[in-house]
C-alpha cells in the first residue's frame, strides 16, 4: 500500500522554476535593505500615537466657520479640472495621432511625439504646477495648465494605444479605394478607437479632479490651498471640514464617471 | 481645332472596335516573391472590358497576392502590370489614389467600419472623389447621400441604412460592402473570394448579386474563389494558378470540374 504510494509520488520542489525564484530572492533582499532607508520606527511610531490622537480630537467637530469660501475654493477645484481635463484630452487626439504607430505620417513625427507624451507623463503634476505656478503666478491658472499637461500625458498614450489596437482590415479597404490617409484616420480609426479613448477620457476627470486638490497646496488655485492654510495655522477642524467637502467631491465625481461610461459605451453598441 | 472635330466624329467606328477587345488589365512576365520565396514567376494574361474572370489555385497557391499586386498593395518584383492605361508598378501617393479610387475591392471578410450605420460605410466609397463630404452620412450633401440609398437598395439593404455595420449578419455585410464598391463606380471590381466567409446560400447570393450588377453596369470583374461552380456559373473565364504558375487560362465553355480540379 504504501508502497504504491511512493511510486507515483513526485519531488514537491521538481515544478520549481530556476528564474523566477532567483528574482524572488532578489527581490526580498532589495526589500529588506529598503526597510533601512524607508525611516521605518516602530518608537517614533509609538511616540506619535498621541499626536496624532491630540489632532484627531481637535478635527472634530468639523468648523463651519468658512463654509462659503471653502465651497467656492471646491467649485473652482472642479472648473479647474473640468476646463483642464477638457482642453487636454482635446489636444491629446493630434498628439495621439502622431504617436500611433498606425497613424503617424512619419517616424520623426513618432518619435518626437512618444517622447514629449513620455515627458509629461513622466514628470508629476505637482512639479508642472511649481512650473507653472513660478511662470505664471499664484492661481488656477497654473493649475488649470499643469492638468492641460498632465492629461496630455495620460490620455495621450492610451489614446494612442486604442488606435494601434484598432483593426487593420478595414483601414485597408478604405486605403484600397484611394480614401487619404486623414480621412481614414476621421472616419475609421477613431470611430474604431473610440471606446477606449471615452474610457480614458474619464479616467481623466477623475484623475484630475484628485490632482487639482494636491496642486492647490502648491499654489495653484482650488480648494488645496484652503487646505495648506488651515494645516498652516494649525485650524484642524477646517482642514476636517475642507476633506470631507473633497471625499464628497471624489466620490461623486467618480459615481457620475462610472455612470457616463457605461450608459455612453452601451448606447454605442 | 479641326481635329477635334475629326475625332468626334469618328466614335462609332472605333466604339466598335472598344468593345471587342479593349484591354483593361494587361499583365506581362510578373513575379512576386516575399523575403526571396517566390509566390509565382513569369505570370502574363490579359483582362477584356466588361469580362467576368474566376481565379481558382490552392490555398497558398497565390490568388490574393496578384489580386493584391493589380491595386499595389503588394510589390512586385518582376514584370509590368498595365491597369486602366496605367503603370501600376509606377504609381505612388495622388496618382495611386485616383488610380485605386477607379477600382472597386471586396474582401473575404467585409471590412466595414463597425461602429458606423451601413449608410455612411457605403457613402466611404466616394472618400476618394469627396473627402470630408463622405466622412458620415449626416454630414454628406444631399445628392450624395442618396447616391449611397441608392447603392444600399441595389443590395437590398436599403432598410437597414441606419443600422450599425456590427448589428448585421455577415452576409448582409457583405453586400453593404459591394455597396459600397458600388458607390465608387468602379471601371473594374477584383473580388477575394467574396463569398467564402458566407453560408452556401447567402454565398451564391452574393455571387449571384455581384455578377448581376457588374454584368448590368458592365464593370471588369476579377473574382478568386474555391467554389469550382461558382467560376463555371458565374465566370467567362478562369485563370488558374498552380506551383507559381499560370496553368489554366481558358473561357468557361471550353473547361469542365475535371479540368479544374487538376489545380489542386
Ligand atoms: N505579407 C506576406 N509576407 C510573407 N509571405 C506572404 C505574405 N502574403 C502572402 N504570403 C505568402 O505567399 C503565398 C501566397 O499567399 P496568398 O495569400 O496569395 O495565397 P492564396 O492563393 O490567396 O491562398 P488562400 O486560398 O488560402 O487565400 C503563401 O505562401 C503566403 O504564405
Ligand atoms: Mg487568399
Amino acid at each position: 500500500m504504501s508502497s504504491q504510494l511512493t511510486e507515483i509520488n513526485i519531488s514537491r520542489f521538481a515544478g520549481l522554476k530556476i528564474i523566477p525564484a532567483l528574482m524572488f530572492c532578489a527581490f526580498l533582499l532589495v526589500f529588506l535593505w529598503s526597510l533601512n532607508g524607508a525611516g521605518i520606527s516602530l518608537r517614533e511610531l509609538i511616540t506619535g500615537i498621541p499626536n496624532m490622537g491630540v489632532i484627531a480630537s481637535e478635527m472634530v467637530p468639523p468648523a463651519t466657520d468658512r463654509v462659503w469660501p471653502m465651497f467656492k475654493s471646491l467649485v473652482t477645484t472642479v472648473q479647474m479640472a473640468l476646463v483642464g481635463t477638457v482642453i487636454g484630452v482635446v489636444l491629446s487626439i493630434p498628439f495621439a495621432i502622431f504617436a500611433a504607430r498606425n497613424t503617424t505620417p512619419s517616424i520623426v513625427v513618432y518619435s518626437a511625439a512618444r517622447g514629449l507624451i513620455s515627458l509629461f507623463r513622466t514628470v508629476p503634476d505637482i512639479a508642472w504646477a511649481l512650473f507653472f505656478v513660478a511662470s505664471v503666478g499664484l492661481g488656477p491658472f497654473a493649475g488649470t495648465l499643469a492638468l492641460v499637461v498632465d492629461t496630455i500625458g495620460f490620455c495621450g498614450r492610451f489614446f494612442a494605444e486604442s488606435l494601434e489596437e484598432t483593426d487593420p482590415g478595414p483601414n485597408q479597404a478604405l486605403q484600397t479605394l484611394g480614401a487619404k490617409p486623414l480621412d481614414r484616420i476621421i472616419c475609421c480609426q477613431i470611430p474604431m478607437a473610440l471606446p477606449g479613448m471615452i474610457n480614458a477620457s474619464l479616467f481623466a476627470l477623475e484623475k484630475a479632479v484628485r490632482s487639482s486638490v494636491i496642486l492647490g497646496l502648491v499654489g495653484a488655485g482650488g480648494i488645496g490651498v484652503e487646505l495648506a492654510v488651515s494645516m498652516e495655522m494649525f485650524r484642524y477642524d477646517q482642514a476636517m471640514t475642507i476633506i470631507l467637502m473633497i471625499f464628497v467631491l471624489v466620490v461623486s465625481v467618480e459615481q457620475l464617471s462610472a455612470f457616463a461610461r457605461k450608459s455612453i459605451l452601451d448606447s454605442g453598441k | 481645332m479641326s481635329v477635334n472635330v475629326l475625332e468626334k466624329e469618328l466614335p462609332p467606328q472605333s466604339e466598335a472596335v472598344f468593345q471587342e477587345k479593349s484591354t483593361v488589365v494587361s499583365v506581362r512576365n510578373l513575379s512576386v516573391s516575399f523575403k526571396k520565396q517566390p509566390v509565382f514567376n513569369d505570370i502574363s494574361f490579359d483582362i477584356f472590358q466588361g469580362e467576368v474572370v474566376a481565379i481558382l489555385g490552392s490555398n497558398g497557391a497565390g490568388k490574393s497576392t496578384l489580386l493584391k499586386s493589380l491595386v499595389k498593395l503588394v510589390d512586385v518584383n518582376q514584370g509590368s502590370i498595365e491597369c486602366l492605361t496605367h503603370s501600376v508598378t509606377g504609381l505612388r501617393n495622388k496618382k495611386l489614389r485616383k488610380f485605386r479610387s477607379q477600382i472597386g475591392f471586396v474582401f473575404q471578410k467585409h471590412q466595414l467600419v463597425p461602429r458606423l450605420t451601413a449608410l455612411s460605410n457605403v457613402l466611404h466609397g466616394s472618400l476618394a472623389s469627396s473627402g470630408f463630404k463622405s466622412w458620415f452620412h449626416w454630414m454628406a450633401p444631399s445628392p450624395q447621400r442618396i447616391k449611397a440609398l441608392q447603392a444600399l437598395d441595389s443590395v437590398g439593404l436599403k432598410s437597414k441604412a441606419l443600422q450599425s455595420a456590427d448589428s448585421l449578419s455577415g452576409g448582409q455585410s457583405q453586400r453593404v460592402a459591394i455597396a459600397r464598391t458600388l458607390m465608387q463606380n468602379p471601371s473594374i471590381i477584383f473580388a477575394d473570394e467574396p463569398a467564402a466567409s458566407l453560408d452556401p446560400k447567402a454565398g451564391n447570393e452574393i455571387m449571384e448579386l455581384l455578377t448581376r450588377l457588374c454584368r448590368s453596369r458592365q464593370t471588369t470583374t476579377l473574382f478568386v474563389t474555391h467554389n469550382l461552380e461558382h467560376a463555371l456559373q458565374y465566370a467567362d473565364r478562369v485563370l488558374g494558378i498552380k506551383n507559381g504558375e499560370l496553368l489554366i487560362d481558358e473561357s468557361v465553355s471550353a473547361l469542365t470540374v475535371d479540368e479544374l480540379k487538376e489545380l489542386f
